[in-house]
């Protein structure tokens, strides 16, 4: 049965191979802002940088094998694959404290247009190729062209339950507009109570299968964003620039994050300055069986 | 059984089975209520995801109302659904937050499962007022490590009144009183904050204290106020509080792993409503966003 029935079948099946390190850098360009969350996946580096490059509206899948994200070796099934080991640092001190959360990229549906004031349908005619039934979906809308901020918008969509019609809390545009910050995301302000990393989902709802329809509130404004689906995985935060920072998902953090075949993987970010031209270099370590 | 037989058995639930799920939370201090350092907070009422509650200051005066995951209006941090048919727990293995927003550290967060509360519509009345049990706690039945916090979900108006509480204790001891010396309101307490905290005499936090020799609340028959508190209304709230995180630093995560390096694996009940409280160690603007992440595991 796939899995791990004890610690010694775990380290059995690391000596049999089954086990992949694989190294990250990630570099961004961009200036961010402190107590703003940031997605590292649009910024250079190694794996390169992700663009959201889709049709408008419509659901467009992420995936390592396509779109590249952090290696984290082939596909196992039946076997299961499993986090085990975080490792990340930064030689520059203006990204720290930094903290980061692995998220498997699920998909999204590109480029939302933050001028449009009637109700923006969504096409789902690809389903999600991963965490297919929602359960812990969040849904994160990612700037891909500046803004002003200060307007709102909700979104439409169907949960984990399979309820249609959903409609989360009103969120409000972050100020900070470069490409990469998270839309809901402020430092701090009364307009922004539902502020981000994800959207806010009304009572009692954990998780999102499908988007319906979006809706900018107030006059709009002239950005675009990506609104993403994540699963979060992991979190793991850089302290300072005197030490690395390393998590083992076993023995610090008993949790065993589970790796879907074909997964996209990619940080999010909360940064206390600006990221710009500060290496986030780390290390992912997997194990499965 | 549920529960783990051994560490072996734990990796095997939650890697074989895939008994284990994550809950992501962002929540922000209440949008009209600046937090002051030495007090406590509820985090309930603040947006986020889960967005604020509605339900705390609603139903019938004086009468328990009982908290659930799913109860509409309350919006606890969800934990994946029931595992156990209503009856069955989870067990809490790792909890994250932090705070990126200026001045909102150093802070102290708790994790409560948040059981029911009475609402008290009547802040005029002075002396005891008979409080309504038809309702009885959905979880931790018999009051074991049930506490109880004061909470107003309108702001409250002038007064300082000292409260007592007569309740029955978790070994089913009625007519027990809230021991001298009692608490004190705070005058014009705002929304979220926990009415008697803060620093001083008569001042605690954030729980009501019990008297000598008793570990917790099974039911609460007396609510009394020695004077008027003017205006508002309050909460009595009920809930049994699960782990608690400082946070040390702005922007620096605090973590707990509660497997192996503080080896506790708090249960969470089926249809557990969780939140957090925060004691404030500084002056905290409106609408400061926290986040963070539970993890559990079961079998």
């Amino acid at each position: 049965m796939a899995g791990f029935a004890n610690a010694r079948v775990m380290a059995d099946a690391q000596d049999a191979g089954q086990y992949l390190y694989a190294s990250f850098r990630k570099q961004a360009t961009q200036t961010t802002g402190a107590g703003v969350w940031f997605d590292l996946s649009m910024s250079p580096g190694n794996p390169a940088p992700n663009y959201y490059i889709g049709t408008s509206g419509v659901f467009t899948a992420l995936r390592q094998s396509t779109d590249g994200g952090l290696r984290h070796g082939g596909n196992v099934s039946p076997s299961k694959k499993f986090l085990r080991k975080l490792l990340v640092m930064t030689p520059t001190a203006a990204a720290t404290p930094l903290q980061m959360i692995l998220c498997d990229y699920i998909g999204f549906y590109g480029f939302i247009d933050e001028s449009v004031l009637d109700e923006q349908f969504m096409d789902n005619t690809t389903p999600l190729p991963r965490h297919a039934d929602g359960v812990g979906v969040q849904m994160m809308p990612v700037v891909v062209a500046g803004h002003t901020g200060g307007q709102t918008f909700t979104v439409k969509y169907t949960d984990a339950t399979g309820t249609t019609g959903l409609v989360t809390n009103t969120a409000t545009m972050s100020t900070q507009v470069v490409n990469g910050t998270i839309l809901n995301s402020q430092q701090s302000g009364a307009t922004y109570a539902n502020n981000g990393p994800f959207l806010s989902l009304p009572a009692g709802s954990s998780g999102v299968q499908q988007v319906e329809s979006v809706t900018i509130g107030g006059v709009g404004d002239v950005g675009l964003f990506a609104l993403v689906l994540v699963k979060p995985l992991a979190s793991i935060s850089i302290r300072g620039i005197d030490a690395p920072t390393e998590i083992d998902y076993l023995t610090d953090m008993t949790a065993l994050p589970q790796i879907e075949d074909d997964a996209y993987l990619n940080f999010l970010t909360l940064p206390n300055g600006t990221l710009s031209a500060a290496p986030i270099h780390g290390m992912i370590e997997t194990t499965w069986g | 059984m549920a529960g783990f037989t051994s560490q072996d058995n734990l990796i095997n639930e939650v890697s074989t089975n895939g008994k284990f799920y994550r809950a992501d939370w962002q929540k922000s201090t209440f949008a009209t209520t600046a937090h002051t350092a030495g007090l406590w907070y509820s985090l309930f009422r603040g947006g986020g995801n889960p967005a604020a509650d509605t339900i705390l200051g609603t139903g019938t005066n004086l009468a328990f109302q009982a908290l659930k995951d799913d109860t509409a209006s309350a919006t606890g941090i969800q934990h994946g659904g029931d595992v156990g048919g209503g009856t069955g727990y989870k067990h809490l293995l790792n909890a994250a937050a932090q705070t990126a927003a200026a001045t909102t550290a150093p802070c102290v967060l708790m994790l409560v499962d948040l059981l029911g509360f009475y609402p008290i519509t009547t802040v005029t009345t002075t002396g005891d007022q008979a409080l309504n049990n038809t309702v009885t706690l959905p979880r931790y039945t018999d009051g074991a490590g049930v506490q109880a916090f004061l909470t107003p979900s309108t702001v409250m108006g002038a007064g300082t009144p000292n409260i007592r509480l007569t309740y029955t204790d978790s070994g089913g001891t009625a007519g027990n009183l809230t021991p001298a010396t009692l608490p004190i309101g705070n005058t014009a307490a705002a929304v979220t904050s926990i009415v008697y905290s803060g620093t001083g005499s008569g001042k605690y936090g954030p729980f009501i204290p019990l008297a000598a020799g008793d570990a917790g609340i099974r039911s609460v028959q007396q609510f009394n106020l020695s004077a008027t508190y003017t205006s508002g209304v309050l909460n009595l709230v009920l809930c049994k509080p699960l782990m608690t995180l400082p946070i040390t630093t702005f922007g620096v995560t605090a973590e707990r792993d509660l497997v192996n390096q503080f080896m506790s694996m708090p249960k969470v009940y089926d249809e557990a409503c969780l939140a957090w409280l925060m004691l404030a160690g500084a002056a905290t603007p409106v609408a400061s966003p926290l986040s963070g992440h539970l993890e559990f595991g079961w079998s």
